[in-house]
């Protein structure tokens, strides 16, 4: 066993370059996949942690005094064996006018909630910055962490709220997180002051608003519960559930998160791609040594535990470099996703993907290290001893001979081509490595073009192709608007105009199931004039028909030709279902349906919401303007490239996730062909010497070994464009089903994934070119005396 | 020659025949609308014409007061609403005059502290802008009671920093009292004098307009009319409303006769004279109705022609029958006026009623601007038209709905405001119930007052239409699948059905002392004791939480000088916003201070009651350590609020 | 007067082995002329190797100049050096030093594929070398299936094949049975004959015997320069030159 550890100190001290290498190249793997896995739990996990550890309400529900008594209420709750803990009905009140800063609305309409105290129970804050003490001062604002992002409001900042008298001024002392609206991506979100400084806003009178929290013991009973308090009290008030939280918070991190595990089992095995060649090139390199190890009566398994050994030491000191990497770029992207999409990530355990990555990476190193060196047994010591590498194969006559290559074939394209061919096992490693890269790209290229194109694939996503939205101010001229309706049509410069209206339509109670309010859209004419588009069966056309979203079909577990009651105009009403849905803007719940099935229930309902689609050339903006200036304050105009911020912001949050996984394996293409190019240079020095002794420059030299890398990375990019492009659309499906897309409107754009190839090139030449700089400098009378 | 003889004779022919004409068109006039008001439920209205700079005809119709016998005349002064624009345009021009102001300077140039939330855009901001209702400052209606209305003005002006401006200033036409609140404040601040004053002083005096005023204080005597609330198939009378004083240039509270304001008209007419005087100079006069800006005028549905309406300070013009007609409606809820002139031939009508003309029932009463515009007509010689005559047919006539009477119960009851309404709705209470008629009705109150009064004519189980002698509108019940109903929603406000059984756990209160005696009501299990001028309360429950009063003669003592008082020698950590209302004729205050004692905050809640007719004032005090105030505190004050009254 | 083929001046080679500098060529003047078979010999360390080396470019000098022809070689960059390298210098290696996984026809074509591209009349070329090597039959083997002295044998062919001015050749038999040895020295023999410029280091006295110029090196310094007339024998010579030899601590 001495001998074995002298030899394996010995290889690693003699190798101190090549031991670098493999060290920094396991660190970096275990960087990424730290960081991907890291990022990967962080998204999965934090709403669950965060609810348990805030003790958050699985029901909150807010109700009027003036309706309910809150100890009725209570009451009835702490009766229930289920229930865990009772909050306290705390004063709320939303504001609609946006809180001022640095003169600017910032965001969001705020919820005002009067915060009981971090000692209690229930509902506890979540202090990421400041909020020192029970519950803010008065005079004083928690705000949540997405406004320090989104507005850059921070620690000691003014905001200013619009109230009657003017603008009130609250300090912020307290940037928080609450574990129901943690990422921000509700509206009105809540932002909490003292107990009793409500009063010092809004007149006490008008705050008649409480909100109150129920904890369980379970969260998948919560509608259970719901259903029954439903059943047995008569509730005027909302309640918001558990699981709607959880399907808020998942809307970004469903999708983030999947992706991230993926990337990372994929960062595992570039790794173990690299490990394996490294391993691999270690033998060759030592064949020599090999040979004369075994002539001296070193067993095979002696020589495999030479490998083991030295592979684990390297293992064990890069892992943790990396997981220090990790931590650090862990940290740093969880700032940027914060910031992008209001995340939260103060408490994954570092520890899980630290211990995982460690352990991933020893096991792996292990198994590969061990399975590479068994080829080792197979060394026959003469041949060893006396060609100092293993028996050549012969190229005479195959197709990469040199006199098969075309008479015009540059010698480097030769060299380049045959080394690629005397290693084929690491070539094919290299390419399996350079598959997933072109993978990711291919996927980061055409996700973001897909999100960047949405406003021109609008109808995929479930939005309408308006391109102004015009409201009727006021109720008073109903009338009026027919004639408005006829200006607008009769104006050449538009294309359609469709009415349009929400209408806050219930759900009956079901079994196991409260009555829900359930959203519907509703059109007074042909939904395809919006280009609106179905997955499955057609737009409803009758009164007695309508569509649901694909989410809400999977609830209610109904599907086309299926009818569905809703509850309208005060009455059960049965439909019959001729379409099926997505529609991102609302997770793909609720339904559409044509104005004639509420006339049917109500002669006299109408719309009031136009949507003007007009002609391609049409600049939008600027017949807003013209309206504006015709109809003043009689409508109100919104262009659609005005809305959709708050989405915006969701894919803007998903977008830089994906530049930064794309930048990642960017990273990972460079460190493998680095590698790999480290490698050949090493398994070829005695050549590469023979070569430049002959006359061959060191710029044909890098030529060659450029060639070699990029020979691989056009054979990865010609499988692996076609290949992604079939797997990509049906993955990005299963990722965002959950949040309403299912069908991911993918928008295919072959410029753009065409400019992967470039990118691709570009960075492999780069890391070949500096891989082979110095190496190259080495002298080939040196070489040549090995 | 013999060509000029024949024009003499013609000239004297149609002198004599416009003579004879005279007698016979006011006489039409006079019938038409006599006519007119056996249609329209309401009560009465007056008319004044001027023609050629003076008042060729004035007239009441009707009665002063439903009930009562004293009939209409031209001299009675009513609320004329938005007319009291014209009052504040001139105000600014005379001062345009004596280049203290340049209607194309940004207002911050005359105030320069004012701003809105974005400052950028209230930068911008013009006098003009604010004079044509271009300043992207939309009507709030926004109230800042005081008992001193003149304060209330420069507050609110001041308040306006709350207000996000989301469109950029100048673009396009948007009613907005708050313009002529700038510009009434801006003449305030340049005169020196209260905005009263000034147009008293400078417009009302000189053009002898000796019954209008927009001083709350004089309205006694000049005998003011209130007008009526619609019922349903009468008006009601209305009581004296709370006093909006941040909106007296905009017309809140101007009240003037036909014949007052047919001086003013025949100035605009007369080119600026009055009285053989230089009132205002001619090229004010034409900037006052020069458009600015335009906008869709009355389609054809609505009995008009489509043609946009034109934008000039105050004044709009529309195009009536190939007739430019300069025109300027006012509506106050309770009374209505409109003035219309025609420049070209030196004529104007104006037109005041006590009732809300404006929100007749249009399938049903001919609508103001018809009847105006056939004045003019009659005035002229011509036949009457149907200009501004509803085209609709009335959507509920058809409706054969009937609600089953099984179902009647659950929507009964009491419904109060959400807390998120519009401010013109914050006071508004609703009550629905099986009236007289038999059938659902509905009435709102605004404390005691009565603001409408419906039948409800449901078309289905969910909605109804509000039928009266007003327009109907619809209201949306909010049912829920259980058969409940959580609420309703009115004129886009949203009402909660209140549980009378919370209700029924607070009791009266009667608190004595000397003469006065304040009514209340706090929670069945409070603890009170009264000892001589005070009144304390603890709560069960609630420790150290103590709720005192004190009552006192009304005086002038401002809430701020209250609060240092009351304060003195205490360490006062922070308040919170001075919050007031109009409580019952009286104003309602309330402020939050925060106070350090002994190292801890405690919470003191300070309400003030002031009844200005019972000349009383109540301090409330709810005072608590901080932290303890919550929904139990809030519904105390709430109802207590709600119930406060002297007797 | 012999023409100048190569000329060293002051030339100074020094490795560093920690920190201690170990001159291994110190201030060297040294001729070569165009036809000569030079032979340079020294014991172990003189440091015979490093100077031919250095005089083929393979080695940057520490100090001094060295000119191929009018070529200032110690100004140059690596890749001029290379790029005159292809012309002036074909090199023969003591363990022959073929690419292992090419052919020997491939081995021997690619220094030729460097300089020109008539692929066809170059294959030719490298035919006729390897059939005067007598390899041809070994063409589309690999180094490693065929013997040492097939092996130097490949490695002369290709030496020569872009027709330099000088072969430079480091102990070509020294891992070589005397068979093999002879073959290969008879080739260096043929060539020289058939003018070309040979440059070798050897420390085989029969093997130096082949050549018509013998510099002895010691420290790094020439000691002695010895020639011999064309015409002599081996034996001649070799007698010649051990006894030049035998004064030369040897």
């Amino acid at each position: 066993m001495k001998s074995i550890l002298l030899i394996t100190r010995a290889n690693i001290k003699r190798r101190k370059i090549q031991t670098f290498l493999v060290g920094m190249c396991i660190a970096l793997a275990a960087m990424m996949f730290s960081t991907l896995m890291g990022i990967g739990l962080g998204m999965n996990q934090p709403f669950e942690n965060l609810y348990n550890r805030l003790n958050a309400s699985h029901i909150w529900m807010n109700f009027d005094v003036n309706e309910h008594d809150p100890k009725d209420i209570i009451a009835w709750f702490e009766q229930q064996p289920e229930v865990v803990s009772v909050g306290t009905p705390n004063l709320t009140r939303t504001h609609w006018k946006k809180p001022i800063f640095k003169g600017k609305e910032i965001i969001n309409h705020v919820e005002f909630r009067e915060h009981p105290g971090n000692s209690r129970n229930q509902d506890k804050l979540h202090i990421l910055e400041g909020g020192a003490g029970e519950y803010p001062n008065p005079g004083e604002i928690w705000i949540p962490n997405n406004w320090k992002s989104k507005s850059k409001v921070n620690l000691g900042d003014t905001l200013n709220i619009p109230m009657q008298s003017g603008l009130f001024p609250l300090i912020v002392s307290g940037i928080v997180i609450n574990a129901q609206n943690s990422n921000g991506l509700s509206n009105p979100v809540p932002a909490w002051v003292g107990p009793g400084t409500l009063p010092m806003l809004f007149p006490i009178g008008e705050l008649s608003e409480v909100s109150l929290g129920i904890r369980l013991n379970d969260a998948e009973i919560t509608e259970e519960v719901w259903a029954r308090f439903h059943k047995e009290y008569v509730f005027r008030g909302r309640g918001t559930l558990y699981g709607l939280y959880k399907k808020i918070f998942q809307i970004v991190y469903q999708i983030m998160g999947g992706l991230l595990l993926v990337f990372a089992l994929f960062g595992i095995i570039v790794t173990m791609i690299i490990t394996s060649s490294v391993v691999n090139s270690a033998i060759k390199t030592d064949y020599k040594m090999i040979g004369m190890l075994k002539a001296q009566g070193f067993t095979n398994r002696n020589i495999i535990t030479v490998y083991l050994i030295q592979f684990f030491i390297i293992t064990c000191i890069a892992v943790p470099v990396g997981l220090g990497g990790g931590y650090f770029t862990t940290q740093l992207v969880f700032k940027d996703l914060i910031a992008a999409i209001g995340a939260v990530n103060f408490d994954i355990s570092w520890l899980v993907p630290a211990i995982a990555t460690f352990f991933a990476f020893i096991i792996g190193v292990l198994l590969i290290t061990y399975r590479t060196a068994s080829q080792a047994g197979k060394i026959q010591p003469v041949t060893a001893i006396r060609f100092g590498g293993p028996p050549q194969r012969s190229f005479a006559g195959s197709k990469f001979s040199l006199f098969t290559l075309g008479p015009n074939s540059k010698l480097p394209i030769f060299l380049g081509l045959r080394m690629l061919m005397s290693n084929k096992k690491r070539a094919f490693l290299l390419f399996i490595g350079l598959l997933f890269v072109v993978f990711v790209q291919v996927l980061y290229t055409n996700v973001d073009n897909s999100v960047l194109n949405l406003d021109d694939n609008r109808p995929s996503w479930g939005f309408t192709n308006t391109d102004l939205f015009i409201d009727s101010a006021s109720p008073l001229e109903e009338n009026e608007e027919d004639i408005f309706r006829d200006y607008l049509t009769d104006d050449d410069r538009v294309k359609e105009v469709v009415k349009m209206g929400v209408y806050i339509a219930n759900l009956p109670a079901q079994e196991g199931k409260a009555p829900q309010t359930f959203v519907g859209f509703i059109y007074d004419d042909e939904l395809e004039k919006l280009d609106l588009v179905n997955l499955e069966g057609r737009h409803p056309v009758f009164e007695t028909e309508v569509s649901i979203g694909i989410n809400s079909a999977k609830e209610l577990n109904k599907t086309i030709g299926d009818s569905i009651g809703i509850f309208m105009e005060g009455q059960l009403v049965n439909f019959s279902i001729t379409g099926i849905y997505q529609n991102l803007s609302n997770l793909s719940e609720g339904f559409k349906m044509r104005i004639e099935g509420v006339r049917e229930l109500n002669p006299l309902y109408e719309l009031n919401r136009y949507n003007v689609i007009l002609h391609e050339e049409e600049d939008p903006i600027a017949y807003k303007e013209e309206l504006l200036e015709k109809y003043g304050s009689t409508y109100k105009v919104r262009a659609d490239s005005e809305s959709q911020g708050q989405l915006k912001d969701i894919i803007g949050g998903i977008k830089s996730v994906f530049l930064l996984v794309s930048f990642l394996f960017l990273g990972v293409l460079f460190l493998t062909v680095f590698n790999d190019t480290v490698l050949s240079i090493r398994e070829n020095q005695k050549n590469m010497g023979i070569l430049k002794a002959v006359g061959l420059t060191p710029l044909q030299l890098q030529f060659s070994l450029i060639l070699k890398a990029v020979f691989t990375a056009i054979l990865a990019i010609i499988v692996g464009v076609p290949l992604s492009l079939q797997i990509i659309p049906s993955a990005m499906d299963t990722l965002t089903s959950e949040v309403g897309l299912a069908e991911f409107p993918y928008v295919f754009d072959l410029n753009k994934t065409l400019l992967v190839i470039p990118l691709i090139m570009v960075i492999t030449i780069g890391s070949v070119w500096i891989a082979s700089r110095r190496l190259l400098k080495i002298r080939p009378r040196i070489l040549v005396r090995e | 020659m013999k060509n000029i003889l024949l024009l003499l004779f013609y000239f004297c022919l149609l002198n004599l025949s416009t003579l004879l004409g005279q007698n016979t068109k006011f006489q039409k006039i006079d019938k038409y609308l006599k006519a007119y008001q056996a249609k329209i439920p309401i009560p009465g209205f007056s008319i004044a014409i001027v023609e050629d700079n003076k008042i060729v005809f004035s007239k009441g119709y009707g009665v002063q007061k439903q009930g009562t016998n004293t009939p209409m005349s031209p001299s009675n002064s009513l609320g004329i609403g938005s007319l009291g624009r014209g009052f504040t345009t001139v105000g600014i021009m005379q001062l345009v005059e004596k280049g203290k102001i340049d209607l194309d300077s940004p207002v911050t140039k005359y105030l320069p502290w004012f701003k809105t939330a974005n400052k950028n855009f209230s930068d911008a901001i013009t006098v003009r802008m604010c004079l044509s209702n271009t300043s992207a400052i939309p009507a709030q209606f926004e109230a800042v009671p005081s008992l001193n209305p003149d304060e209330s003005l420069a507050k609110f002006v001041r308040s306006m920093e709350g207000y996000y401006v989301k469109r950029k200033p100048g673009l396009a036409y948007e009613f907005s009292d708050e313009g002529y609140s700038i510009c009434g404040l801006i003449i305030s601040e340049l005169s020196g004098m209260t905005y009263a004053d000034y147009i008293e002083k400078n417009i009302f005096a000189p053009l002898n307009m000796t019954k209008t005023t927009t001083k709350p204080s004089r309205f006694e005597e000049l005998n003011v009319l209130y007008g009526h609330e619609m019922a349903l198939s009468n008006c009601v009378p209305a009581n004296k409303s709370a006093i909006n004083g941040n909106f007296f240039p905009a017309g809140s509270e101007m009240k003037s006769s036909v014949n007052d304001f047919a001086n003013f008209t025949a100035m605009l007419l007369n080119n600026g004279q009055f009285n053989g005087q230089q009132f205002l100079q001619s090229k004010s006069i034409e900037e006052i109705f020069k458009s600015n800006i335009s906008f869709q005028g009355l389609g054809t549905m609505l009995g008009g022609n489509g043609i946009d309406i034109q934008c000039g300070l105050g004044w709009l013009e529309m195009i009536i029958e190939e007739r430019p007609i300069f025109i300027q409606v006012g509506n106050t809820g309770t009374t209505a006026a409109i003035a219309g002139l025609s420049r070209e031939r030196n004529q104007g009508v104006i037109l005041i009623f006590n009732g809300d003309v404006n929100r007749l029932d249009r399938y049903v009463y001919p609508t103001l601007e018809n009847t105006a515009n056939n004045v003019i007509h009659i005035l002229n010689g011509e036949a009457t038209t149907d200009f501004a005559v509803m085209r609709f047919d009335d959507p509920y006539e058809d409706e054969d709905y009937v609600l089953p009477k099984a179902k009647w119960e659950k929507y009964l009851g009491k419904y109060h405001p959400s807390g998120q309404e519009s401010p013109f709705f914050k006071d508004i209470n609703i009550e629905v119930f099986v009236g007289e008629s038999g059938q659902i009705e509905l009435k709102a109150f605004n404390e005691n007052n009565l603001k409408g009064h419906y039948i409800l004519l449901f078309t289905n189980e969910s909605r109804a239409a509000l039928r009266n002698i007003s327009h109907p509108r619809e209201i949306l019940f909010k049912l829920f699948p259980n058969g409940s109903i959580g609420g309703l929603f009115m004129f886009g406000t949203e009402f909660k059905k209140r549980d009378e059984s919370i209700e029924a756990k607070f009791k009266s209160v009667t608190f004595n002392q000397d003469e006065s005696k304040l009514i209340f009501s706090l929670p069945e299990n409070k603890k009170a004791t009264v000892g001589g001028k005070n009144f304390k309360a603890t709560f069960p429950n609630q420790e150290a939480v103590e709720l005192n009063i004190s009552l006192v003669e009304l005086n002038n003592q401002s809430f701020e000088q209250l609060i240092n008082q009351r304060f003195d020698g205490k360490s006062i950590a922070t308040k919170g916003n001075l919050l007031a209302k109009n409580l019952r004729g009286g104003i309602w205050q309330e402020q939050t201070v925060f106070t350090k004692e002994a190292g801890s905050l405690k919470q003191h809640l300070v309400m003030r009651y002031q009844d200005p007719v019972k000349h009383k004032q109540a301090v409330i005090e709810l005072t608590n350590p901080y932290g303890k105030f919550n929904s139990e505190l809030q519904e105390i004050v709430m109802y207590f609020q709600r119930t406060v009254k002297f007797e | 007067m012999q023409e100048t083929i190569i000329q060293a001046k002051d030339l100074k080679k020094s490795y560093f082995t920690g920190k201690t500098e170990v001159p291994v060529i110190n201030t060297l003047n040294l001729s070569l002329y165009k036809g000569d078979f030079t032979v340079i010999m020294g014991s172990s360390g003189s440091g015979k190797s490093t100077l031919l080396y250095l005089l083929s470019g393979l080695e940057n000098p520490s100090g001094g100049e060295i000119w191929l022809e009018d070529k200032p070689v110690h100004t140059m960059d690596e890749k001029l050096i290379t790029l005159l390298r292809r012309e002036y210098i074909g090199f023969v290696f003591q363990d022959f030093n073929l690419v292992p996984n090419l052919t020997f026809l491939e081995n021997i074509l690619i220094p030729a594929y460097l300089v020109k591209n008539d692929r066809k009349a170059l294959k030719e070329k490298a035919i006729a070398l390897m059939k005067k090597v007598e390899i041809l039959e070994l063409a589309d083997r690999l180094p490693s299936e065929v013997s040492g002295g097939q092996q130097q044998r490949c490695s002369m062919a290709r030496a020569v094949i872009n027709n330099p001015r000088v072969v430079m050749a480091d102990e070509p038999t020294g891992n070589l049975n005397s068979n093999s040895s002879n073959a290969v020295l008879n080739i260096l023999t043929d060539l020289n004959e058939e003018g070309q410029t040979i440059v070798m280091v050897t420390h085989d006295i029969k093997s130096a015997c082949r050549a018509n110029r013998i510099i002895f090196l010691k420290d790094g310094q020439i000691e002695d320069d010895l020639r011999f007339e064309r015409k002599e024998s081996i034996d001649d010579k070799e007698d010649k030159l051990l006894k030049w030899l035998a004064e030369k601590d040897w």
